[in-house]
């Protein structure tokens, strides 16, 4: 999938070619300068710049649903991953392996040592609000790797009460209603 | 932040991370969430009378009946796994109160009569399972009341989107199908999928009055399979159950699947029975198709007449016709999966000539396309992994599954390849046999050339060359070898090759360039893998000990396992 855009890379300086500086302005109006090349991940910006060609003497691109502080980190892992390979349409995503055999957890996730520093953010809603603006702005491997942290959060509080707890949610079920729901329980079957 | 708000097909993508347990955790969290959460809980549902207190069952069973009820449209797939109640205490003070209070009068309600009750509320629930596309039911006709047999199944009948149907019938008995009753199958049409497995010789009364006819009755099946005496580690003889021909019948269902396991296949009238649509092929016999009537040249034949080109080929017992089904297979490409269990020709010269073909000629015409490959001979020999086995899997680029047997190699020649790849990709082993040539190295050889990444790699020892003669006799003449202290040393042989494989394995180092078409799992013993470690670290052996698995039993000589996960 080599872009035509690398075609444009400024040369002349051999010792530190220029990197090509795009500017984004967030849904706070902060302008953020970005590397055209990080930019890349960002399917929804790669494909308006396929199509509109680069934007020219100051112009920036509005990024109107996502805040600094969330762009900023979702910059900071495209950044991190620039070099990884482009999954293609019909690859697995990682962690979903079919391969550990059939009766093993083949649910167990497996997120990579960088990755987890990078989702140890202070408060769930910046989780949210990253999962959020990779979904917007069409980063496939982000939104992944965010829906798995999320599931892992699930997965860490086991029971129901801890996941009301974890997430802040209001138990509305009545006592008959939760005694009906342990019976309903030992019906569910593990598709094969 | 609410989770709940999330836009539905991201809060889909994490479920999909999300185990059974998980999902269930969740789903008592709050009413929101349990909506959300219904479909994919309870799209399989198992019903299984004999455990657990009937309580909860009645309950549930009431709860699907109302009309408000969120589960009952949510049921794609149900599992019937008895229509008995095992023991007195499954039947609970709470059950005969809550019926006390809807039957009057029924005072000193005994097992039966809540059984019949539970049953009741079942066929009930049933009607209302209107996206219902799969059954799987297991019917024991020593412990299921068979008068249940014909409403169940008229009820399952009328639902709308049922189409796949899989029955098993488990019986210690042979079954007099007039004395006893099983599932009236004639009841279904406009089926999909049948898969019908019988502990026994299938009753040829059986054969034409319910299968032939919901096979008639269904001109859009596409999926079949028939497994006759299906928990039977050896073959027995099959003298009742019908012939593919008579059972297809003129309607000649237009098949992508077919599963055959010890069904007759006569020579006449195949051309006319086999669909030209075939893309997956599995049979089982008994070893050379010994007591069934079953033509595999015929079958070769036809399927090479008719231009059959299948992508899936499983065979077991195919002994007798071996040369054609060569021939077939070379008169197209594109086979991706092949698994040929259980060979055991009469003559140990004979089985090497021919296991010359199959990796000299036959894998290689279809290298490009395989990529599930299953090789298990009964004895050493040229069918196992050796030079020339080894020759021709590194050809195989789209492999990612192989399993194959493994015995004493030419040492020399292993010690070759272990150098060669001691100098070359500086890979070390820790716990090799001596000599070089045991069977317990195989694994290490095998990991020492592949050319592709492997996502599975199946090892299973074999046999003796010496004990052929003497199982070859027994199945000729329909004996059976009694527990000797050679059988016991033999299984004990192969469970410590089995181990000792594991251990040839686990004291494996390479960098990882060096390892990285090395399988993400090894499988050598029965109840466990070895998992390829996901770390990069080169001082550390690259496999683990993974979590236990359970096979079931007899899957060597069945061809007809699922080998799929």
């Amino acid at each position: 999938m080599a872009s035509k855009s690398q075609d444009t890379t400024v040369t002349g300086d051999t010792s530190k070619p220029e990197k090509k500086l795009i500017t984004l302005t967030s849904s706070d109006n902060v302008d953020i300068e970005v590397e055209r090349e990080v930019l890349q991940c960002f399917s929804l910006i790669k494909d308006m710049l396929d199509d509109l060609g680069d934007p020219e003497n100051g112009d920036t691109i509005p990024i109107a649903n996502v805040s600094a502080r969330v762009l900023k980190k979702v910059i900071e892992w495209c950044t991190h991953h620039r070099n990884d390979p482009r999954p293609s349409a019909d690859d697995k995503v990682e962690g979903r392996d079919e391969t550990t055999g059939p009766n093993t957890d083949r649910k167990k996730i497996e997120i990579s040592e960088w990755d987890q520093e990078f989702l140890k953010v202070d408060e769930q809603e910046m989780l949210f609000e990253i999962l959020l603006a990779a979904n917007y702005l069409d980063i496939k491997a982000l939104l992944d790797l965010c829906c798995m942290a999320v599931a892992n959060i699930v997965k860490a509080c086991v029971t129901p009460e801890k996941i009301r707890a974890k997430f802040g949610i209001e138990n509305d079920f009545t006592p008959e209603e939760e005694e009906q729901i342990r019976r309903e329980n030992e019906w569910a079957e593990q598709p094969e | 932040f609410p989770i709940i708000s999330l836009p539905l097909e991201i809060f889909s993508a994490i479920l999909d991370y999300l185990s059974l347990q998980d999902l269930l955790s969740l789903y008592a969290v709050s009413k929101s969430f349990q909506r959300l959460i219904t479909p994919r809980v309870f799209s399989h549902i198992s019903f299984n009378l004999s455990e657990g207190d009937v309580y909860s069952k009645l309950l549930f069973l009431k709860s699907i009946s109302t009309s408000s009820s969120i589960i009952a449209p949510a049921v794609k797939t149900l599992r019937i796994d008895s229509l008995k109640i095992f023991q007195k205490d499954q039947v609970t003070d709470p059950v005969r109160e809550i019926i006390s209070q809807t039957h009057e009068g029924e005072i000193g309600l005994d097992k039966e009569a809540v059984q019949a009750i539970v049953l009741d509320h079942l066929m009930l629930c049933l009607t209302k399972l209107q996206n219902l596309e799969t059954v799987n039911w297991t019917y024991q006709p020593e412990r299921d009341s068979s008068s249940c047999l014909f409403p169940i199944t008229c009820r399952l009948s009328s639902l709308p989107k049922l189409k796949n149907v899989i029955i098993s019938v488990d019986s210690s008995c042979t079954i007099d199908f007039g004395k006893h009753q099983l599932p009236p199958l004639r009841c279904f049409e406009n089926l999909v999928s049948l898969t019908l497995s019988y502990s026994g010789d299938i009753p040829r009364a059986y054969c034409d009055r319910e299968i032939a006819p919901v096979i008639a009755a269904s001109p859009e099946l596409t999926r079949f399979s028939l497994n006759n005496f299906c928990y039977s580690m050896y073959g027995r003889e099959t003298k009742t159950c019908a012939s593919l021909q008579s059972l297809l019948g003129k309607s000649r269902p237009e098949l992508v699947q077919l599963k055959l396991a010890r069904v007759p296949l006569p020579t006449a009238g195949l051309t006319q029975t086999l669909s030209c649509k075939l893309q997956e092929l599995s049979v089982t016999t008994p070893t050379g198709s010994r007591d069934l009537d079953f033509s595999w040249a015929e079958l070769w034949l036809t399927l090479k007449e008719i231009r059959v080109e299948l992508s899936t080929l499983s065979v077991h017992g195919s002994e007798k016709a071996m040369d054609d089904m060569f021939a077939y297979l070379v008169s197209y490409t594109g086979l991706r999966k092949f698994v040929i269990l259980g060979i055991r020709m009469d003559r140990q010269d004979l089985e090497d000539s021919v296991g010359r073909r199959l990796w000299h000629q036959i894998v290689p015409h279809h290298k490009d396309s395989l990529t599930e490959l299953a090789v298990i001979p009964c004895y050493e020999g040229v069918w196992c992994y050796g030079p020339i086995a080894a020759e021709t899997i590194p050809q195989c680029l789209s492999l990612r599954s192989l399993t194959l047997s493994v015995c004493s190699v030419d040492s020399s020649w292993a010690d070759a390849k272990l150098s060669q790849a001691r100098e070359n990709d500086k890979v070390e082993f820790h716990s090799l046999e001596e000599p070089y040539g045991a069977p317990e190295n195989c694994g290490a050889l095998i990991l020492c050339d592949l050319t592709t990444p492997l996502s599975k790699l199946t090892l299973n020892p074999t046999g003796n060359a010496t004990d052929r003669e003497v199982d070859i006799g027994h199945l000729d003449r329909r004996t059976r070898p009694k527990g000797s202290p050679q059988l016991y040393q033999a299984l004990r042989r192969k469970e410590r090759i089995r181990s000792a494989i594991d251990e040839v394995l686990l004291g494996m180092q390479a960098s990882a360039a060096a390892s990285k078409n090395w399988p993400s799992v090894v499988q050598a013993s029965d109840s466990r893998l070895l998992k390829r470690r996901s770390k990069n670290d080169d001082n550390r052996p690259r496999y683990q000990i993974g979590p236990p698995v359970w096979v079931d039993s007899g899957c060597e000589s069945d061809g007809n396992g699922e080998s799929d996960e």
